[in-house]
């Protein structure tokens, strides 16, 4: 049988234990294991990085550039057919509209959870965007709030997460960024030539391109080698670890500490509360065998993602609630997305999946001439599975559902949705609301029977007015940059977005929050959150960076509430 | 992840596909096997081939069936039935197709060992999955999670197989006294569903790593123009000092030579079809 314990395995009684080791838990878990408190981390999912407790060795990856893996065979995703999750927009709906869909929760399960599987874009926010609820306050049915943690506050955690995971970038090439303390760890890696010809477009229509922030190594960083532009990154985990995931970095850190284990295959399924429901006194798990296995610790962390903490305090009879607010104020980014086609190969596919971006479609708060979207990446194409499924889709519509082998094979060798195509992506600030929530499907169960997450979601015209306002700036760009066809892409009902936010929210105020500002439920004594589930708002930028950082604060404070910053190792 | 182009929603193909799952699994029972797996019959196996060769035509470069579209099929299908480790997730890191960089950034003459020939143990999770979309609901001892609300699921070898029953059944004249005209209109002529399951599994054949059974001599990568998996060589490598790229393949410059394949009038009209239909723009 295949390693599941990692770590110190002699540790059989813990400080803290953590639930998730992605890019929220794996911050928490190296933070207090750096500061002596014996650390369990349960992930539900399987551990891919071989040697990751080992300190003689480099780790190993059984990632690789095998798209029939990663794409279609699930090898990090849930798998639909047994974890489903159900949506449905709103209660009148009935009890869904969609079954077995993993479009709702699309994160992968492996030890560096999310952060494994992402390419990693890590632009921090700016500071305006903290300050949402003073600024936004008029916009109707939208619960935008003010975070309890400001942009200067969180600053020099911003940095130690640029230092700990490596981020390459250039301090003031984006001209919307927040003041920093410093340039990033590591300059901007190569670009890529998509990137440079899109390039033409923005330059003449005023806009700046700058490289894009990425927790890859630019140079050998950490003990870990440059990034070799392998073109297998968005959705892949990294064969030669260039990637800064949570596992290859904070994670394995704490591991080689002696203070930290870690569980893979792990699955926490119930959280043990005494009678009063405000401490936690243990977590109940099923084993990689599917034995009911009880660990204890004095204080545990929520890091299983916004959508999986819920449920998990749902199916633990609904603890933390006093507010009324677990579960709402759901949140995925609003993407807008533009593609190009060119004569020319562009060669989208070689590289790390983004390189550069822009940021004048992030806009301002109450300015009808630059309305509130996010900062747009400029992406390449798929690879030939995707393509071929693409074009399988076009003819079937295009020609009334009749195939053409012919055309089909033109298609591939001709590639215009692959080896010729540019993406334009904005992330856009989604308006938080009430409505968007978590809660259990009723029916609907998963391989253990435990009930399904059912998010209740709809966009707010918020989000769906301001993308429309860049759709057509976005096609400008593209047919100035040489584009032969270009178009924005459809929409999908359901929300696919792996920026997954909300549903715990932090604040101030215990009867409109769930968290308090150093991430501890307000019910409960001894329970904290450090993963996207606290964010009040949602950015305009990809949020990993800030979910990082954050994480670092909330691990900070469970060392030295009154001090946080104090904890930062410079 | 970034959003890759759609045309057709993912949920929509879900559906799709799903449909055909609950229709195929109130069929009765799909014929004998005569094949060297035990999975086909000699007439499936031939209609197998002969479709998949309408859905990718040979040419001067091999079609769906010498692409190794069978072989890669039933691999997926037979992946539990013995006791080693089933075949769905190859190994990593490397495939050893392409060498390990120098100091100086370029290709080196050696080459790592093929990870990708070993197999990846599944989790407990993993293994449900893929017994239930293999073998459907009987593949797991309890069945599937919510069958008393979906019904059982049907396999995936039962929906391939009764739907090339069903479209031998309905040639006429035989598959083998078609012209490749004719074939395409019998493939056409089959449930959507059905179409788009072999659709599916025929391009994963042809376009996937050769490890799993399809991609006969790298033939499907050559078509389509794609170097494969680039590791360890990438298309970039630190030296020291800077980024070295691959001649053959650059990172941040163009092509060298030609087009390898411009773009066609057949595809042009399509390309502008498309983005008419989803009002977009053309040059």
């Amino acid at each position: 049988m295949r390693k599941t314990l990692y770590g110190n395995t002699q540790l059989d009684k813990f400080d803290v234990i953590v639930i998730g080791s992605g890019a929220g838990g794996g911050p928490v878990a190296h933070v207090l294991a750096a500061a002596g408190q014996k650390v369990l981390v349960l992930e539900a999912g399987p551990c891919h990085l071989d040697n990751i407790d080992d300190p003689a060795h480099d780790i190993v990856a059984r990632f690789s550039n095998d798209e029939l893996k990663i794409e279609r065979r699930n090898f990090m995703l849930q798998n639909e057919n047994v974890e489903p999750r159900t949506w449905r927009t709103a209660a009148a709906d009935g009890p869904r509209i969609e079954t077995l869909t993993g479009n709702v929760q699309f994160l992968p399960k492996t030890v560096g959870g999310g952060s494994v599987h992402a390419d990693l874009k890590m632009p921090r926010f700016e500071s305006q965007d903290f300050q949402f609820g003073t600024l936004l306050k008029n916009v109707q049915n939208a619960s935008f709030a003010d975070w309890p943690v400001q942009y200067d506050e969180l600053e020099p955690f911003y940095a130690w997460g640029e230092r700990l995971l490596g981020v390459q970038g250039k301090i003031g090439t984006n001209p919307f960024e927040s003041k920093r303390s410093g340039d990033y760890p590591m300059p901007p890696g190569p670009p890529m030539y998509g990137s440079l010809v899109v390039n033409k477009g923005l330059s003449a229509l005023g806009y700046t391109m700058f490289p894009y922030p990425t927790a890859v190594n630019s140079i050998p960083y950490d003990g870990r080698s440059a990034c070799n532009n392998c073109g297998f990154c968005s959705g892949y985990g990294c064969p030669i670890n260039a990637k800064g995931s949570s596992a290859v970095t904070v994670l394995r850190k704490a591991l080689l500490t002696g203070n930290c284990q870690l569980r893979a295959e792990t699955r926490v399924v119930r959280l043990v509360a005494n009678g009063q429901g405000n401490q936690i006194t243990g977590v109940e798990t099923i084993d990689p065998l599917g034995a009911r296995v009880t660990f204890t610790a004095d204080r545990f962390v929520l890091a299983a993602s916004p959508i999986e903490d819920v449920r998990l305090l749902l199916l633990s009879g609904g603890l933390g609630n006093s507010s009324g607010m677990v579960g709402r104020n759901l949140m995925f980014h609003y993407q807008t997305i533009a593609f190009g086609i060119y004569g020319e190969r562009v060669h989208g596919y070689r590289g790390r999946a983004v390189a550069q971006g822009f940021a004048d479609f992030r806009g301002k708060p109450n300015d009808p001439a630059h309305p509130l979207a996010g900062i747009t990446e400029i992406s390449g194409g798929g690879l030939p599975v995707g393509e071929a499924s693409y074009y399988a889709r076009v003819l079937a519509q295009a020609k009334a559902g009749k195939w053409n082998g012919k055309l089909f094979k033109a298609l591939m060798r001709e590639s215009p949705a692959r080896d010729r195509i540019m993406l334009l992506v904005i992330q856009a600030e989604d308006a938080p609301q009430v409505s968007n929530i978590v809660d259990l499907d009723p029916d609907y169960v998963d391989l253990d029977g435990l009930p399904v997450p059912r998010c209740t979601y709809k966009s707010h015209p918020f989000e769906v007015a301001n993308g429309q306002f860049y759709e057509p700036k976005l096609l400008d760009i593209m047919m100035k940059s040489g584009a032969r066809y270009a178009a924005i892409t459809p929409r999908d009902d359901v929300p696919s977005s792996q920026h997954i936010m909300g549903t715990l929210r932090f604040g101030n105020d215990p009867k409109t929050s769930v968290c308090d500002k150093n991430g501890k439920f307000h019910d409960i004594g001894n329970l904290f959150a450090s993963d996207g589930a606290l964010f009040p708002t949602s950015s305009g930028y990809n949020p990993t960076m800030t979910i990082a950082s954050l994480a670092l604060r909330v691990g900070a404070a469970m060392v030295n509430p009154a001090s946080p910053a104090s904890v930062i190792k410079t | 992840m970034s959003s890759r182009i759609q045309l057709v929603s993912r949920r929509q193909l879900i559906r799709m596909v799903g449909g055909a799952a609950t229709l195929l699994a109130s069929s009765p029972g799909c014929k004998g096997s005569g094949s060297a797996s035990g999975l086909f019959s000699d007439e499936q196996r031939t209609a197998l081939r002969t479709f998949a060769d309408v859905i990718i035509p040979p040419d001067d470069e091999p079609g769906g069936a010498d692409l190794g579209a069978v072989s890669y099929i039933e691999r997926l299908l037979t992946a539990f039935d013995n006791n080693d480790a089933p075949a769905i997730f190859a190994g990593g890191p490397f495939s050893g197709r392409q060498p390990l960089p120098d100091a100086s950034g370029h290709a080196s003459t050696n080459f790592p060992t093929n990870d990708f020939a070993d197999l990846i143990e599944l989790d407990r999770v993993s293994e449900a999955s893929w017994r239930l979309r293999i073998l459907g609901s009987a593949g797991l001892s309890n069945g599937s999670p919510n069958q008393k609300l979906t019904g059982a699921i049907a396999s995936l070898r039962d929906q391939l197989v009764a739907g090339l029953d069903a479209a031998i059944s309905s040639a006429d004249p035989p598959l083998a006294q078609q012209s490749p005209d004719d074939r395409e209109a019998t493939f056409n002529a089959q449930p959507p569903a059905w179409k788009n399951l072999i659709i599916e599994l025929v391009t994963e054949a042809a376009f996937a790593a050769p490890e799993y059974g399809g991609n006969i001599g790298l033939a499907g990568w050559k078509m389509c123009h794609f170097e494969g998996d680039s590791q360890p060589l990438g298309y970039s490598q630190w030296d020291g000092v800077k980024h070295v790229e691959r001649p053959d393949s650059p990172l941040s410059t163009p092509n060298p030579g030609p087009d390898v394949a411009a773009i066609s009038p057949d595809v042009d009209q399509l390309l502008k079809l498309v983005i008419a239909f989803i009002g977009g723009r053309t040059a």
